[in-house]
């Protein structure tokens, strides 16, 4: 069978998993980031173009990539505002509190096992800043999501 | 949920009419609301789940839905003068004080005549999130 990345959800170490630290935190402390409904990750490599004379097609080289992880949450209390709301650590500031204190963050999200089994599949980390939170709830849908994004100041390091 | 039901109708009910702690069963072949005329018979609740928000951690949040059914048995030929007090006065079980939490709560009637009774059935539906 091809060698298929497919988390199963709530299955340790096979389950989707994103976890987030201060870049400043000499501690290391880690917040998992439970209840993600979806991931994007986006790695777009901007491109130059010019045309010449002699080529019918137009040249492009890669220039820059515009890195960010998109993804949407059911939010929970404790992770998205954190034990105290602000602090220097992630389990303290929560997902709201390292937005609005606006740390760069170390992420590290591993893409689920493949058909192998055992803990096979990639992770994918890079540093970035938290953006995009946009909690909303309404009556036919009486839990709050929001939308984040980790836009990136760096590449992708696959390991 | 019956029993809140059960004591917001005898709370409320009108002139005339009755509240049953018994279940609608059938007795003697026909269930308990056609021999019990202008007497309510509130059924157990059946739960309906569906889901809401599927997470990749399997933290499946799901919407449950109570649906509780109410029947009343009234004289066809002639209509009991507070018929639609009665119906205004179930379907405002909606509005109970004792009935909290629920993001959608709807109470649906409808009528069938069988031989020379008026049968009312309310559907009475409470939603509320589970996670």
């Amino acid at each position: 069978m091809a060698n298929y990345i497919y988390p199963a959800p709530g299955v340790t170490d096979v389950e989707a998993t994103l976890k987030l630290q201060i870049q400043a935190d000499s501690g290391n402390n880690v917040l998992t980031v439970p209840s993600l409904q979806d991931i994007t990750v986006n790695a777009a490599n901007d491109t130059f173009q010019w045309t010449q004379l002699d080529e019918a097609a137009k040249k492009t080289i890669a220039t820059t990539s515009t890195n960010s992880l998109s993804m949407n949450l059911v939010m929970n209390t404790t992770t998205f505002f954190g034990t105290a709301g602000t602090g220097t650590t992630a389990t303290a500031a929560g997902i709201m509190g390292m937005s609005t204190q606006k740390n760069l963050v170390e992420f590290e999200l591993y893409l689920g096992d493949d058909s192998t089994g055992g803990t096979a599949s990639k992770t994918l980390s890079g540093t970035g800043y938290i953006t995009g939170l946009a909690p909303t709830v309404s009556a036919d849908s009486p839990v709050w999501v929001s939308p984040i994004t980790i836009s990136m100041d760096s590449d992708y390091t696959i390991t | 949920m019956r029993d809140i039901i059960i004591t917001y109708l005898k709370a409320n009910v009108v002139t005339g009419f009755g509240v049953s702690d018994k279940l609608p069963f059938n007795q003697n072949g026909e269930p308990l609301y056609l021999q019990n005329l202008k007497s309510l018979y509130v059924n157990q609740p059946t739960v309906e789940q569906e889901p809401l928000f599927d997470t990749l951690d399997a933290q499946a949040i799901v919407t449950e839905t109570t649906i509780v059914e109410c029947y009343v048995v009234t004289d066809a030929k002639t209509l009991p003068s507070n018929y639609d007090e009665l119906v205004t006065a179930v379907k405002g079980v909606r509005q109970a004080a004792t009935i909290l939490g629920y993001t959608a709560k709807e109470v649906d009637t409808s009528t069938s005549i069988v031989d020379d009774t008026l049968v009312t059935q309310f559907v009475m539906e409470f939603t509320k999130v589970k996670t």
